[in-house]
């Protein structure tokens, strides 16, 4: 099964005072149809800019995006249109992301007109926003009211059915439930799980937050300041972690349950600057297994075992996997000459 | 469950603003103004320029309830005549100042960069030259009268418009309903139009309704310089620079157009100011 | 001084509405809650539960108006809170009650340096002179975690995670009673709340410090606190040590939150929402306000709001169907 949709080296850098901000610096991964990658990081890490980057909302800087095998990087204006039927964005912020202006109903009917669906009979349309606000859970009657008078769940899922409006195959969805309720949140993911079941979705899940994302993710990649630093499928992301900072977010969530004695693993200091990065590993500075090499050489992605690959020295080093202890031995060596 | 009255941003702002007695005031009185300008020739009980040579520089009485001027013309009917005038003046060049201003404002934000760098440079250059001293130069480069009159005050007025819009239009633009427009394929006009510029609405109101008065008082002064409408017409303004002479033998013919001009004015600020609260986001929810 | 029997806080049937244009909100109704010195407490709740106004209501900062607390009693060391005329209420605030409040971003004033901004409780409350409150405020930094040049550095030159962290100094600089935090690491990054977590943890054992730690993170409260209130509709429905609450849960709004969590060790795919919604606070329903999104309830629940039942020592439930929930 070929791909759906597959993005090579992307990078995105914007010019800022002092300097380039590199926000996504080679990003590379593929998707198969129907299925959903989970992309988790912290604030700065770059996966907003990764989103938008793929729904054409930013200009890409460099690599490539492919859709069905088309190379959609850089489309020209006729086709962009185009482009964008197949290729839809819910959006973080359920207060912001929905114009206060207008009616739930119009909201929802706004991409149909602009891409003139049914050639253009409002009837349908109409008829056809209905329908949508049914299979994403809204009341009909709440066809004519406005934005301020709902809750973000009920915000969101207007989202949800303003996305689908178009039949996408493709949805880039940007920490859909991270500013919901817990028990809204399991309602919005669930209704995520079943569209993407029912109409053949392929997703891409931004999120920060770990425990959400295994519920909806085939695949998984953590992201660190603009890099992916480990993808894996992610039944195994959370038996398994390579990548120190994958082992430190982890470790980090609080754990809902009493009695669990938590080994927690602290990070030293805090994120450091995306303008002008230095040369060798970005995570370095934090890391608490941090070699020298580390600082020199920037860690490239490998494939560790079976389709999971992390982007860390302590598994390059002399072609060998390393594991810490190992690597305890190699600072241990370097600090003594 | 309770039941949902579904208004729109206007319905709410409605309802506050009725619930703010001084500002229904302004409204009244407004209403009332602009019901005298429509139906002035049935209101006045003379004609603005009847002339009656035995009844000059009369006090109010019976027959004249707010005397005559020094033409023996009614000062209440030429008031009632003049309203339609200011409002007119008023209303038109900030119609006009709002149009120009707001899609040069418009287009400024939503564009940025050198087009922005551009525009609002020329508004900074427009605005540095005192609005009053604009005006008069533009009037008496352009022959005096009604258009004309217009035009001057309304390019007086473009870079505060200009202004407000692009700085509406800068905040707007990163709100996620923007960038969601964008990504269901609004093309830029649709985006201005129809989703920008209709948020950036209640501060436009607000200061239109503040620059009413300002225009009004702009065209009075205008009339005073004799660079604005043209006698016989009826202007408030003109009103006052005709009875300037007279102020200290017949005060009246000054105080009832000075009278209507502060009343008119007052009650645009005391509405504006209540649609300014009425309309505030903040109180929205 | 609260001996090691009597309670520091108690709250008694607090009450606090809001009048609004298009009606009354009940935001607090009847909530009662006790803590003792040294202990912490979780206030756990979804949004419009009505912690952020309870605590507003202890530091007698709840706006009034449109706010108007009805009734209640708020003792803490004994004197009642709600009945302290404003400069009394004043000499409490930052000095034995302290609150952390969510956003860091905003929490800070921009304009003053944040050296500043710590002295600046300590001046007013201990009477210190510029250098001592000064040199307090530099302890206090370096006790947060933060090196103590950088006392006279502005909040923007600091990431979320240290700006929360100053708050935290400028909450503690006068050695409170009682810590109220008001969802402090909502929005910091997951590895960043680790480290404030443990800080908050390491300078309560120190100090000895009450807390009152408001979230909706059943997590967070896992990690942090003694104690549970759970509410809803601002009622405290259920009330236990930490051990009572998640292992023993009574009540069904408590059985729901946990269900409706994504858990990282479950294999399950599908989650257990709650159904519906929270209720409108201004037309909550009769009876027990969980009762339209309950699965237990009976006609029973709809006719008067269930009392507490102490169903084990310390653990209070307000469902008349409790002995169901427990599974």
């Amino acid at each position: 099964m070929s791909s759906l949709l597959e993005v090579r080296d992307l990078k995105k850098y914007f010019k800022v005072q002092g300097g380039l901000l590199h926000a996504v610096d080679g990003v590379s991964f593929s998707i198969k149809a129907g299925q959903t990658l989970g992309v988790v990081g912290e604030s700065g890490c770059g996966k907003s800019t990764l989103g938008r980057l793929i729904v054409h909302l930013l200009e890409v800087t460099g690599g490539q995006i492919l859709f069905e095998g088309q190379d959609v990087t850089y489309p020209a204006k006729e086709d962009l249109k185009g482009i964008r039927r197949q290729m839809q964005m819910i959006f973080q912020d359920p207060f912001s992301s929905l114009d206060p202006r207008m009616t739930i109903k119009s909201t929802i009917l706004e991409p149909m007109e602009i891409h003139n669906l049914y050639g253009g009979n409002k009837a349908e349309q109409e008829a056809a926003a209905l329908e949508l606000m049914d299979t994403v859970g809204l009341a009909r009657r709440l066809a004519d009211t406005y934005p301020h008078e709902l809750d973000g769940g009920r915000r969101q899922r207007i989202g949800v059915a303003r996305a689908l409006a178009l039949s996408p195959k493709f949805i880039v969805c940007d920490e859909p439930v991270s500013a919901l309720d817990v028990s809204i949140q399991a309602q919005i993911l669930n209704l995520m799980r079943d569209l993407q079941v029912q109409k053949g979705l392929t997703y891409i899940f931004i999120t920060h937050d770990l425990s959400v994302v295994k519920h909806i993710s085939d695949n998984i990649c953590v992201m660190y300041l603009g890099k992916i630093v480990e993808i894996c499928p992610s039944k195994i992301l959370f038996k398994k972690q390579y990548h120190p900072y994958t082992q430190a977010l982890l470790s980090a969530i609080p754990v809902p349950k009493t009695g669990v004695k938590k080994q927690r693993i602290l990070l030293k200091g805090e994120i450091s600057s995306p303008i002008n990065p230095k040369p060798g590993c970005r995570f370095a500075p934090r890391c608490l297994h941090a070699m020298p090499i580390c600082e020199k050489v920037e860690p490239e992605l490998n494939e560790i075992s079976t389709d999971h690959f992390a982007a860390c020295h302590l598994y390059t080093a002399n072609g060998t996997t390393l594991g810490p202890s190992d690597a305890e031995e190699l600072r241990n060596q370097s600090n003594k000459e | 469950m309770s039941k949902k009255v579904s208004t729109g941003f206007w319905g709410d702002a409605w309802r506050r603003l009725r619930r703010n007695n001084v500002a229904m005031v302004g409204l009244a009185i407004l209403v009332l103004l602009v019901l005298a300008a429509l139906f002035a020739d049935y209101l006045a009980p003379y004609a603005y320029d009847a002339q009656d040579y035995d009844s000059v520089f009369q006090t109010s009485s019976a027959k004249h309830w707010l005397g005559t001027d020094n033409f023996g013309r009614d000062i209440l009917s030429r008031i009632i005549h003049g309203s339609r005038v200011s409002l007119l003046v008023g209303f038109s060049s900030i119609i006009t100042a709002i149009i120009v201003g707001g899609i040069l404002g418009a287009v400024s934000g939503y564009y940025s960069g050198k087009v922005d760098n551009f525009i609002m440079r020329s508004m900074d250059i427009l605005m540095a030259i005192p609005g009053m001293l604009l005006a008069i130069s533009l009037a008496a480069a352009l022959k005096p009268g009604l258009y004309n009159l217009v035009i001057a005050i309304a390019i007086a007025e473009v870079p505060a418009y200009a202004r407000i819009v692009r700085s509406s239009v800068l905040s707007i633009k990163n709100q996620e309903f923007i960038e969601a427009a964008q990504c269901i394929g609004a093309s830029d006009s649709r985006i201005i139009f129809r989703h920008i510029l209709p948020n950036c609405m209640a501060p436009i109101i607000v200061q239109a309704t503040l620059g009413m008065a300002g225009a009004i008082l702009s065209a009075a002064a205008l009339s005073f310089l004799g660079l604005g409408i043209q006698p016989p017409t009826p202007e408030w303004g003109s009103m006052l620079s005709n009875a300037r002479q007279y102020i200290r033998d017949y005060p009246h013919m000054v105080m009832y157009p000075g009278l209507a001009i502060m009343i008119t004015i007052f009650a645009l600020n005391i509405l504006g100011d209540g649609l300014r609260d009425a309309l505030d986001p903040r109180l929205r929810n | 001084m609260s001996t090691e029997r009597e309670p520091l806080l108690e709250i008694k049937d607090l009450t606090i509405h809001y009048k609004t244009e298009t009606g009354i909100v009940q935001a607090v109704n009847a909530l009662n809650l006790s803590l003792m010195k040294g202990e912490s407490l979780g206030l756990v709740g979804e949004t419009g539960a009505g912690k952020t106004t309870t605590a507003l209501g202890i530091l007698g900062l709840v706006p009034d108006p449109p706010g108007i607390i009805v009734g209640g009693e708020i003792n803490f060391n004994g004197r009642n809170l709600l009945a302290l005329s404003e400069a009394a209420k004043r000499s409490v605030r930052g000095n034995q009650i302290s609150m952390i409040f969510q956003d860091p971003m905003t929490s800070l004033n921009p304009v003053m340096t944040v050296g500043a901004q710590i002295a600046e409780g300590i001046r007013i409350h201990e009477k210190l002179n510029r250098l001592d409150a000064e040199r307090k405020a530099i302890e206090m930094l370096e006790m947060v975690g933060i090196p103590g040049e950088r006392f006279t550095e502005y909040p923007h030159q600091f990431s979320g995670g240290m700006r929360q962290r100053v708050v935290i100094a400028i909450a503690l600089a006068c050695n409170p009673d009682l810590l109220i935090a008001d969802e402090p690491t909502t929005a910091l990054d997951v590895t960043i709340q680790a480290q404030v977590l443990d800080l908050i943890a390491k300078l309560k054992a120190e100090h000895r410090t009450s807390l009152i730690l408001i979230t909706h993170d059943l997590g967070v409260v896992a990690e942090v606190c003694d104690k549970v209130a759970i509410v809803y509709a601002g009622r405290v429905v259920e009330y236990g040590t930490l051990d009572q609450i998640y292992n023993l849960t009574r009540h069904p709004y408590t059985k729901g939150l946990f269900g409706s969590l994504p858990d990282v060790d479950n294999d399950e795919l599908r989650l257990q929402p709650i159904p519906g919604l929270m209720p409108d606070p201004i037309n909550l329903p009769p009876g027990c306000s969980f009762s339209p999104r309950c699965s237990y309830c009976t006609p029973e629940c709809t006719l008067a709001i269930p009392e507490f039942v102490e169903v084990e020592p310390g653990h209070l439930v307000r469902c008349i169907h409790h002995e169901e929930v427990r599974a």
